[in-house]
């Protein structure tokens, strides 16, 4: 038996590994990341936006960046819900490294104007934390 | 007897007219087709939150998280009832039978809240407010002209969530066209908020003993929101391709319809073509005969 691991989101499967044995998946938690390995507890977690990466037994690794959802954990069995999921082949890092520092720059402005963490000031961190994730996904990719 | 020139101009109209109805008809089945894939593709994820959901509220109570507060339908109360319309026109009875539905559903309920608010989403559902004249509507057009996105779905789902929680509206409900095959539909008003019932009492004991991370009121507080999202997406979905199998089966009885009517005019056209040449002749030979007279 091996594990099992799919990302669902609200309009498709993103990624289903099917019959390719997965060693390790490794999960952006609310407190960290998680290393999932087969035979973990039961375990239902919400996910922050970050990276996924799916080990296979191969040695190969199959990046995701996802942003926000959460994850149903079983003994053989990991189900990733997310409202977003973007395979680090599909992601442009030029594009994403503009998006991060558009962000970047809008949230300091944001910040510059009152000091409160108002609701756009949120919106500005969440796309900041989106960028980020996905700049990160897509290096990571390319340099392994 | 008709004209041969009025009817030959006639045939050529309804030819026409069948063409475009046989052109929307392919291009009804092939939106119809992308339709049906989006519902099968939302599918699963709809699933999970639907088990997910149920393993948490198998071990909660009502109490636990303000969208599960139930509020005695006796009691009144403002309810909101969000009706799915289409954009677009020439689709049969899709939008008139699901706003019959939604009067009934208003006639029925006229004692049971104190008001009924009404969120209609799609331009074809704009003369029927006018004509029925409710107070406090919302109007959406063209939300989901270029196809349902779960983004549409999510705002919306919010906005509902968000009245729910700040005591705008006690019950929520939704009115759509239920899609059960490219001809049959069916209209639905289903309940949104409160989410009534969820768990089944035998969920199983590996998800009992499972951890919650980061304990279980916060993980409700996270999917609760999302298994109303993902009950407006699903029905959005539903809308979008009922329209479509409506629009096909429309025009495709516009289209025999204007086949039938081609052959009867064709008919009516050769009799005509028929009596006038027969007229002629007799013409001929009797001015002839009275010649030789």
């Amino acid at each position: 038996m091996s594990l099992k691991v799919e990302i669902i989101t609200p309009e498709a499967i993103a990624y289903a590994s099917g019959d390719s044995p997965i060693e390790e998946v490794v999960l952006p938690g609310l407190n960290g990341e998680l290393g999932i390995l087969e035979g973990h507890l039961p375990l239902m977690t919400t996910l922050r936006s970050g990276r996924v990466v799916i080990r296979h037994k191969d040695g190969k690794a199959t990046r995701f960046a996802i942003h926000g959802g959460f994850a149903q954990i079983m003994p053989a069995e990991v189900n990733i819900l997310t409202d977003e999921a973007e395979s680090a082949d599909a992601i442009d890092p030029d594009r994403a490294r503009a998006a991060l520092e558009a962000a970047e720059k809008k949230l300091q402005e944001e910040m510059g104007r009152d000091h409160v963490e108002d609701d756009a000031a949120k919106l500005h961190r969440a796309a900041l934390d989106r960028a980020r994730a996905r700049l990160f996904v897509a290096e990571e990719d390319k340099n392994s | 007897m008709a004209n041969l020139k009025d009817i030959r101009k006639r045939i050529r109209t309804v030819k026409n007219t069948q063409k475009i109805t046989s052109a929307m008809k392919m291009v009804a089945a092939a939106k119809l087709n992308r339709a049906k894939d989006a519902i099968t593709r939302a599918r699963p994820y709809g699933q999970k939150i639907d088990e997910v959901t149920s393993q948490l509220g198998a071990l909660v109570d009502e109490d636990a998280h303000p969208l599960l507060r139930q509020h005695d339908e006796a009691e009144g109360g403002t309810a909101l009832l969000v009706v799915l319309t289409s954009d677009r026109g020439l689709c049969g009875g899709f939008n008139a039978t699901l706003l019959r539905r939604v009067d009934s559903f208003r006639k029925h309920h006229a004692k049971t809240f104190d008001a009924l608010h009404l969120k209609v989403i799609g331009k074809k559902g704009r003369d029927w407010i006018r004509r029925s004249e409710p107070e406090h509507v919302k109007y959406h057009p063209d939300l989901l002209i270029g196809g349902v996105s779960f983004a549409i779905a999510k705002e919306i789902a919010q906005e509902l969530i968000q009245g729910f929680t700040d005591g705008t509206y006690d019950h929520v409900y939704i009115a759509y066209n239920e899609f059960k095959s490219a001809i049959t539909q069916e209209q639905r008003v289903d309940r949104l908020l409160p989410i009534g019932q969820v768990g089944d009492e035998d969920a199983s004991d590996d998800n009992r003993e499972a951890i919650f991370e980061p304990g279980r009121d916060a993980l409700l507080e996270v999917i609760l929101p999302k298994y109303i999202e993902v009950l407006v997406h699903q029905a959005m979905l539903d809308s979008v391709a009922s329209e479509q199998g409506s629009r096909m089966t429309a025009m495709d009885n516009a289209t025999n319809n204007a086949k039938d009517m081609i052959a009867s005019l064709t008919l009516k056209y050769n009799r005509a073509r028929q009596a006038a040449i027969t007229r002629e002749l007799v013409e001929i030979t009797s001015g002839a005969e009275a010649l030789h007279g």
